[in-house]
């Protein structure tokens, strides 16, 4: 027991001398520790499609400040924060560790700038890390190409984009970039110009999602683009790019030395993938380094290189008057019907524009003015053929103001070829008229007028159309004159169809009932005569049975009176449809050779008791009952 | 008791007496108005009875004159045509319709004969003699079924199949007119078709101000309409008034 005591007071006085002990050392410790930092990276090469782990550690330090720097062509996400305390020959120690995913947007070498860390009143920083982005490991074997400065042909159709040279002069470095085609180097204000943009995206680059291009440039607006681009693959250069190609239109709206270039903006996944120095080989496994990995949305914005183009104004020497502003090239058509006319009747000029061009400035070729015709203003429609190729067409009617016109004028459109820097205009020919006489009732016919200098030709063959009746047009008002209702009539709520009517709905409704019902009539009708004859055949048999019972009665009542009667009456009913006679006026000499012996003489026997009375034994009744039995089973 | 029940019936029946006044004397004021020349003010009495009231052809035709005096072409065609909705054998405003469309350059197409015969009629019209027809039909099957003379069976069938053929042939003409109910007018003069449904849209051509057209689909404020001709593009939902309301 005092042994005991002792050995406990032992252990107390130990534990405490040795937790002050700890204190005082861990205080020592933390007040006395120095604050250092180091990076390190798990890999110094990666592939584009890859991402390091760069490790910063800070020892000494338990709540250190990081200034993270930037870096131009890498990615540096922060993923990771782990805090240690350590306790060495009896000194403690503090160390933060931080993991950043490093990955590149772009092949080159890179240098990583110190971070700066503030840490216990201290500032320190890590040294500079040097960290090399190769090209993605499953890229085709790049082209050898011709030499420093000059472009390897694109390996595609001649519409594919080729890939840009960048300032080192090897034009297969590019991840992604965007290209802008078919801009030439002169345009005039006003024209319209095809342009195709390619926006291009290496193989192994996860792109989420791709904003619609813009064109840089003040002179110049773009058509509307399609939502939905065209999108390929093509090899440039020897790599492999999915190529998203936008068709569009541009038009220069101002004069001056402009630049031209195209940007947008897509956002890309970087996937982290776990270092090699990983601690434990089991996750260091590939199929766990994809499912753990964690995945980062990055913005990349690409611009495309800027392309000198001039804006040129049109010239005004030789600028025709009716010049409505539209450049291109264009042919021109003219045609009207009818050519066969009486005075006051309209004609319908159609006016065809085709060609490539701008065409929303093209507008309907005036009408010389004093030329004895009064014109409507004209319908215009258009029809697109893709990129700047087009149709429009023009359709006015015009009506004689005055007899003695013998032929309708030919019309002009005027355009400017920006191919051949010069004005251009086309002209129609006249179109003869045929104008009849009001009282004559003769055919009319369309003609169709080939255009003098659109190369066209034409060859339609003149169609006779109905006689009209010869209507005098009022040209002396501006409004025709109209009569006026004088009592305001019968209102109703709504202008709506007859069949939105009740009482019409309902009249409908009460005929198609009727019909139905009849209809139903009909065949519950027909299906009843259809079985009638089975059921009279069941009636007769029924009636037949009875009777026998009756007979069976009448033998057993040994009443030779009844059973004779009832026997005749059984075979007059029995063989009555076959002789197609009322039952009642079949004889025994009708079935003496169709009927059965018993049936016949039964019935003989009743006729002679008609007139002498006979008997019958109880076993003549019993046997006559009998057979008639089976004949009636027989028949029936 | 007599009296009582009459002077009842008469106080029912005043307001309706009373109203029927006031629309007349309205009515009355806008033709004056309209002889007078003073077509606006026309407009919006026609306008006040068509509110109070409903429409009526005598109504809508009227106010159709008073667009037509003012420029309104579009106004003008749409009331002619609701008012040959409600009265189709209107002679005066079918020719007072065919006038104004003449003048503003508006021209019917050639129509074939069967087109003619069709276009003579309203689809209502159409409708009318089908239910005609299918009323006589019902008749005629109701006499051939109780009919107990023998002889009046085999007149009473084929009668019967004259007035279905009838009335099948009405409603094809009716089913034919149909477009017409569906139809809709450019109310609005030089009205631009759109290849898209916005405002910076490029420009397909154009409709004058009373051209008939159907309305497809309607897309953020815009219709994608098309007429008798073949022009289809889109253009602002106010520019476009159905017939048919």
């Amino acid at each position: 027991m005092r042994n005991s005591k002792q050995i406990s007071l032992f252990i107390i006085v130990t534990a405490l001398t040795l937790l002050s002990t700890l204190g005082l050392s861990g205080r020592t410790a933390f007040a006395n520790d120095d604050v250092s930092v180091s990076a390190t990276l798990s890999d110094t090469r990666l592939a584009l499609d890859e991402t390091g782990v760069l490790t910063i550690v800070i020892n000494g330090a338990k709540s250190p400040q990081i200034h993270e720097p930037e870096v131009d062509g890498l990615i540096l996400q922060q993923n990771g924060k782990s805090s240690q305390f350590q306790l060495i020959n009896g000194s403690f120690s503090a160390s933060v560790t931080l993991r950043y995913a490093v990955q590149g947007t772009k092949e080159g070498t890179f240098t990583i700038p110190p971070f700066t860390v503030k840490a216990n009143g201290k500032t320190l920083k890590t040294e500079p890390l040097k960290l090399e982005i190769t090209a993605p490991a499953q890229q085709l074997p790049p082209n050898t190409g011709n030499g420093a400065g000059t472009l390897p042909q694109a390996s595609q159709s001649p519409q594919s984009p080729q890939a840009p040279q960048t300032s080192q002069g090897d034009a297969s470095s590019q991840s992604a970039f965007i290209l802008v085609q078919g801009v030439p180097d002169e345009v005039y204000v006003g024209q319209r110009i095809p342009v195709t943009i390619h926006a291009c995206f290496v193989d192994g680059l996860r792109v989420q999602s791709v904003d619609r291009p813009q064109l840089n440039s003040e002179t110049f607006v773009l058509s509307p683009l399609d939502d939905k681009p065209e999108q390929t693959v093509q090899v440039i250069n020897g790599r492999r790019y999915t190529v998203l190609t936008w068709q569009t239109t541009a038009s220069a709206v101002k004069e001056a030395a402009a630049e031209i270039s195209a940007s947008l903006n897509a956002t890309i996944l970087i996937q982290q993938r776990s270092s090699a120095g990983s601690r434990d080989p089991f996750f260091d496994d590939p199929f766990f380094n994809n499912f753990f990995n964690n995945v980062q949305q990055k913005r990349l914005p690409l611009t495309s290189k800027k392309q000198q183009v001039s804006v040129l104004s049109l010239p005004q020497q030789g600028k025709p008057a009716d010049f409505p502003g539209a450049i291109g090239s264009f042919n021109f058509s003219v045609s009207a019907s009818p050519t066969t006319i009486r005075p006051g009747d309209p004609i319908t000029i159609k006016m065809a524009i085709s060609g490539t061009g701008n065409f929303d400035r093209i507008s309907a070729p005036e009408f010389p003015e004093n030329s004895g015709w009064k014109t409507y203003t004209p319908s215009a429609n258009f029809t697109d053929k893709g990129g700047i190729a087009g149709e429009k067409t023009f359709e006015q009617a015009v009506v004689a103001e005055r007899s003695g016109l013998h032929e309708l004028p030919p019309l002009h459109f005027s355009y400017f070829d920006p191919e051949q820097k010069k004005y251009v205009t086309r002209e129609s020919i006249a179109i003869p008229l045929q104008v009849e006489d009001e009282a004559r009732n003769a055919p009319r016919s369309e003609q169709q007028s080939p255009s003098a200098s659109s190369g066209q030709s034409s060859a339609v063959q003149p169609t006779p159309q109905k006689n009209q009746t010869a209507v005098k047009p009022d040209l002396q008002k501006s409004v025709p004159p109209a009569t006026i209702r004088l009592k305001p009539g019968h209102f109703v709520e709504k202008i709506e169809p007859i069949y939105h009517k009740i009482w019409f709905l309902a009249v409908a409704a009460l005929c198609t009932l009727i019909l139905l019902t009849l209809a139903i009539r009909c065949a519950v009708v027909s299906y009843r005569k259809k079985n009638s004859t089975q059921r009279n055949r069941k009636r007769h048999h029924r009636e037949l049975h009875n009777q026998l019972t009756e007979l069976n009665k009448a033998m057993q009542q040994n009443d030779t009176s009844a059973f004779l009667q009832t026997g005749r009456a059984i075979v007059q009913q029995l063989y009555a449809a076959q002789l197609a006679k009322d039952p009642a006026t079949v004889t025994a000499a009708d079935i003496r050779e169709t009927a059965a012996e018993t049936s016949y003489k039964l019935l003989q026997t009743a006729e002679q008791h008609a007139y002498g009375a006979i008997t019958l034994t109880q076993k003549q009744m019993n046997d006559d009952l009998t057979a008639l039995r089976i004949d009636v089973e027989e028949r029936s | 008791m007599k009296t009582i029940f009459f002077n009842i019936l008469f106080l029912f029946t005043l307001p309706f007496i009373g109203n029927a006044a006031d629309t007349a004397s309205l009515f009355q004021q806008a033709g004056e108005h309209y002889s007078a020349g003073d077509y606006q003010t026309a407009i919006a009495e026609y306008q006040e009875i068509i509110t109070e009231n409903g429409y009526s052809p005598q109504v809508l035709h009227n106010m159709a004159n008073c667009y037509a005096a003012v420029g309104q072409n579009g106004q003008a065609v749409l009331n002619y045509l609701r008012a040959l909705h409600l009265a189709p054998s209107d002679a005066d405003t079918r020719g007072d319709l065919a006038s104004l469309r003449k003048h503003i350059g508006l021209y019917e197409k050639e129509r074939s004969l069967p087109m003619r015969i069709i276009q003579h009629y309203d689809m209502n019209q159409w409708l009318q003699l089908a239910l005609l027809s299918y009323i006589l039909l019902t008749i005629l099957v109701l006499a051939g079924t109780f009919l107990k003379k023998r002889g009046w069976k085999c007149p009473c069938a084929v009668l019967a199949a004259i007035a279905a053929c009838i009335a099948i042939l009405c409603l094809g003409g009716a089913w034919e007119q149909r477009t017409a109910w569906q139809s809709g007018v450019i109310v609005q003069e030089g009205t631009n078709l759109l290849v898209s449904p916005f405002d910076t849209a490029a420009s397909a051509g154009t409709l004058k101000a009373g051209s008939i057209a159907s309305d497809e689909k309607e897309h953020n404020g815009y219709l994608y309409v098309k007429d008798d001709r073949g022009h289809a593009g889109w253009i602002a939902r106010d520019y476009f008034a159905k017939i048919n309301q």
